[in-house]
């Protein structure tokens, strides 16, 4: 049984396995309201008809949704949403029969890192994420395909294994998904506006040739009406953030500089396609002192 | 169904903020890697039978109390040695030779003279010293402490004017010790002198493809 999230390295083992044991692999895709525009569907699309895996869709999204309704507070968001994804998890592998192996996609630097911080070696500790740990009751052996490999070789296997290059070298996308794009409490509406301005920026990143040029971009919902005036009428609706940088080592990153052309595109086509923006606004912080994410 | 495991490169961790480049760097060669802590237990170093051992770098001076040094299994093992920075220190240390501390420390760029005849600087140069004949390479630096003498049985391999003793060889036994870091980008002609310790030194063939590594993980799973 492996969770399948959609990233690189949960993908190249799906990939992988399918290949060592075909329909023996059984993929549980959490669909948590949180994902990005068909993002659910991309993935299904992706391993479900396209390589003919096994994926067990759960359609979570009034679950989750529920759970996080009145809560602001980010690492309050966080833990809610690690924890209900473990019981739909839990729920789903309770559902399989004859499951004796769990599959993770834990790659070498993981190892490295939690190795170091059992010898103390380390002076920052990073500590692996897997899901935010396994319920102790889960008898099932551990297969970790991955373990021996850095990141840049878990891509090259990707697409040896015939993952699409687009796929493979995909921007990261936070656990929590949307949850922490959207600042404060999180609410359907503000999703499904979020989910068109994230696909607006990116559709455009890729047109100008610019989304792989950055490490990570992505629109932030901050829940602020502004006004704005559209065919004379005033309007009053909520703004967005567009934020993209550039790592220049692995500890800080620029924000960066897109070209204007870019930004008043992106900006033009959110704000008229979208009909509850009013306005489109650019993160020009750098980390430190921000932070690549809002929250 | 050829081992791709069977040569592998073992690289002791001595703090460095390199060592991971330095096991990426041979696995980019096509070779199997692995970093363990400088502490590994003999036993374990003798079982786990490298094709060759590398010691990364690291933080520490030879002279401080406690410092780290080497299992003495990884210079009996009769396999290749290769160490940087720290790694030359402590190998010098440990085999009879001398460490310094300095008051000058050498940071970023430095042009070192190749010396002798070594088979991990062979036909490795960047410029040519005009006056001198000798070859040059351009480096990239990150020390205090220096090696001042030698070992017995070892000779010079390369120099910089305030690092006399830069790089050093034992051509019998393959241990190799340099005191700048090949693993880095600035160091333009780095991956050449790993290949040279990785392919011919070690004599390790280049198995670690993806092809191999997707085949070798479906039969394991």
């Amino acid at each position: 049984m492996l969770g399948l999230s959609g990233g690189v390295d949960s993908s190249v083992v799906a990939a992988l396995l399918h290949k060592a044991i075909g329909d023996q692999l059984t993929c549980v895709f959490v669909d948590n309201g949180l994902l990005r525009k068909n993002e659910g569907d991309m993935v299904m699309d992706m391993f479900a008809k396209n390589m003919g895996v096994k994926v067990i869709r759960s359609d979570s999204e009034e679950l989750f949704l529920g759970k996080l309704k009145g809560v602001s507070d980010p690492e309050a968001k966080r833990k809610i949403i690690g924890n209900t994804f473990i019981d739909v998890f839990d729920e789903e592998s309770n559902k399989l029969q004859g499951v004796n192996f769990l599959a993770q996609g834990t790659i070498y630097p993981d190892v490295i890192e939690s190795a170091a911080a059992k010898t103390g070696k380390a002076h920052v500790i990073k500590s692996h994420h897997n899901v935010g740990g396994l319920p102790e009751d889960m008898k099932m052996e551990l297969v970790e395909p991955l373990r021996e490999l850095f990141k840049d070789e878990v891509r090259k296997i990707g697409l040896e294994l015939g993952l699409p290059y687009d796929m493979v070298y995909r921007h990261p996308f936070p656990g929590p998904g949307l949850g922490v794009r959207i600042l404060g409490e999180v609410k359907k509406e503000y999703a499904d506006v979020l989910r068109e301005a994230d696909a607006i920026f990116i559709e455009e990143l890729h047109n100008a040739d610019w989304y792989h040029k950055t490490s990570q971009a992505f629109a932030v919902f901050i829940p602020q009406k502004s006004v704005g005036v559209v065919g004379d009428a005033r309007r009053y609706e909520w703004v967005i953030a567009i934020r993209a940088v550039e790592t220049v080592d692995f500890m800080t990153a620029r924000w960066a500089h897109l070209p204007y052309e870019l930004l008043e595109k992106v900006s033009n086509r959110i704000i008229n396609e979208i009909e509850h923006v009013s306005r489109v606004t650019y993160d020009i912080s750098s980390k430190p002192p921000a932070t690549i994410e809002w929250e | 169904m050829t081992d791709i495991h069977a040569q592998r490169i073992l690289i002791l961790d001595f703090g460095s903020q390199y060592t991971q480049l330095i096991a990426r760097r041979v696995r980019e060669i096509g070779v199997f890697s692995e970093i363990r802590a400088w502490d590994m237990d003999e036993a374990e170093i003798r079982e786990y039978n490298p094709s060759g051992i590398i010691l990364a770098g690291g933080p520490e001076s030879v002279h401080e109390a406690n410092s780290p040094r080497a299992p003495q299994a990884v210079f009996e093992l009769g396999v290749p040695v290769l160490g940087i920075c720290y790694g030359m220190q402590t190998m010098s240390e440990q085999l009879g030779g001398k460490v310094e501390g300095s008051d000058v420390r050498e940071f970023g760029y430095a042009q070192i003279a190749v010396e002798g005849s070594s088979a991990l600087l062979k036909d490795i140069k960047d410029h040519v010293d005009a006056e001198t004949g000798k070859s040059l390479l351009d480096v990239w630096m990150s020390h205090g402490d220096k090696v001042t003498a030698m070992p017995e049985g070892f000779e010079l391999m390369a120099s910089t004017p305030s690092c006399p003793i830069a790089g050093m060889y034992h051509a019998e036994k393959n241990f190799f010790g340099v005191q700048f870091h090949p693993e880095v980008t600035h160091t333009l002609q780095g991956k050449r002198l790993l290949d040279h310790f990785v392919l011919d030194i070690c004599g390790c063939e280049a198995l670690w493809t993806p092809a191999k590594i997707i085949e070798d993980q479906i039969e394991k799973v």
